[in-house]
């Protein structure tokens, strides 16, 4: 995926010339990825839409300051990056339950779903992180990099170590299927 | 070539230089090490892609500051105080030109009078006739969108001036706060204004049917 839709720089222009209201142009282009980006790494629907409009109105307020044009994606994932370490670091000891995700459709069987959705949940927020960025949004190890303020090589072995857990728990999970797995299976 | 090691992430996704690529292909071809190492990797890439994304619970979008907030003051009225407002304000110039307000329950309700006895009610008698083909909509639409905002115009001045001073006091945090207000009054205004085009359309439509039908009795 290429990260940089060739509008952003000519939006960004426009925007900083004073024409303010075409900033909704990059919200409209960047809400959805964004989005999904912040609810897979916090969880939940209504708190991933706040962070998410706190992230759009900070990018907003800094717009000045972003020096290259070219990679406004990347400054912006590094914005909801920042918000959601920063809700971690609020929410640390609380637990969650979570309600009802509004899911797009899939024709993935709904126990693998969960399975999977599990196995992510299950990593490090800082593995999560490289694998939602690199499998869903397609950013390069370099922009991971980036966002996460962090050697490419760090990045590659958080990778290494998300697929290692996950391979684990989702071997675990479908090690036994048609009936629920007994206590010594575990 | 040795085995793909810490280049297994960049080969699954494709991200090695060219050159690099095809050397690395050709050794996964022969190494079955690799090939088992490649197709976990590509296991686990494939389950995680089939989770679907999820949609926004609600669009965002985005009011900036004056001066486009003040060409298009409407964008952020919200209909939800509007009415209860006017309805408010109305009520007390009633009372202080009228007199005091009364209330009566009787066998056909609640009956409301100013600044008087509440008057026998007259028996009245009830037509069902409805002149269909004489409602004109269009005029009907017109003339409640201009009641319509006349009710408005008090409760978005005051709108204005809160704005306002918010702004005055201008710090960051009044800053996002502004501007998530304003949010979401405009999401408010979108949402009302297309229902407003819905009730009128219905309208519109169901006149048809009454005018298409009316020679059918």
């Amino acid at each position: 995926m290429n990260l940089e839709r060739a509008d952003d720089r000519k939006i960004i222009e426009r925007v900083l010339n004073g024409d303010t209201n075409s900033f909704n142009l990059l919200v409209w282009q960047w809400e959805k990825p964004i989005y999904n980006y912040i609810f897979r790494m916090i969880g939940r629907p209504e708190d991933a839409m706040d962070i998410c409009q706190e992230t759009f109105m900070k990018a907003f307020l800094e717009l000045g300051t972003l020096k290259n044009r070219d990679r406004f994606s990347p400054w912006l994932y590094r914005i909801a990056h920042n918000l959601c370490y920063s809700r971690f670091r609020k929410d640390q000891g609380k637990t969650f339950v979570e309600l009802n995700p509004n899911v797009g459709a899939t024709r993935m069987p709904v126990e693998n779903r969960l399975a999977v959705e599990k196995a992510l949940g299950e990593l490090p927020e800082d593995q999560k992180e490289v694998v939602v960025l690199k499998v869903y949004h397609g950013l390069k190890f370099d922009e991971i990099a980036a966002v996460q303020g962090a050697p490419v090589s760090t990045v590659k072995s958080r990778l290494y170590m998300a697929f290692d857990k996950m391979k684990s728990v989702l071997g675990e999970e479908t090690r036994v299927s048609g009936r629920p797995r007994t206590s010594s299976e575990r | 070539m040795s085995h793909l090691e810490d280049r297994l992430a960049e080969f699954v996704f494709e991200e090695l230089p060219s050159e690099e690529l095809t050397t690395a292909r050709r050794h996964v071809a022969q190494c079955l090490e690799c090939q088992g190492r490649v197709s976990d990797f590509q296991k686990i890439r494939h389950s995680l892609e089939q989770l679907p994304d999820v949609n926004l619970p609600r669009r965002m979008v985005f009011v900036p500051e004056s001066p486009s907030l003040k060409r298009s003051p409407r964008s952020w009225f919200s209909f939800a105080w509007a009415v209860p407002g006017a309805v408010a304000a109305g009520l007390v110039v009633a009372v202080v030109l009228a007199g005091p307000l009364r209330m009566e329950w009787g066998d056909q309700g609640v009956r409301i009078a100013l600044g008087q006895e509440i008057a026998e009610q007259q028996a009245v008698p009830v037509t069902a006739a409805v002149d269909y083909d004489n409602l004109d909509y269009e005029r009907i639409g017109a003339r409640l969108e201009s009641e319509q905002q006349i009710r408005v115009d008090a409760q978005l001045q005051q709108f204005n001036s809160e704005i306002a001073r918010l702004v005055e006091a201008n710090d960051d945090a009044n800053r996002l706060e502004i501007l998530r207000v304003r949010s979401d009054m405009a999401s408010l205004f979108d949402w009302y204004r297309a229902r407003e085009r819905d009730i009128y359309l219905q309208g519109v439509a169901l006149q048809g049917v009454v005018q298409q039908t009316s020679g059918l009795e």
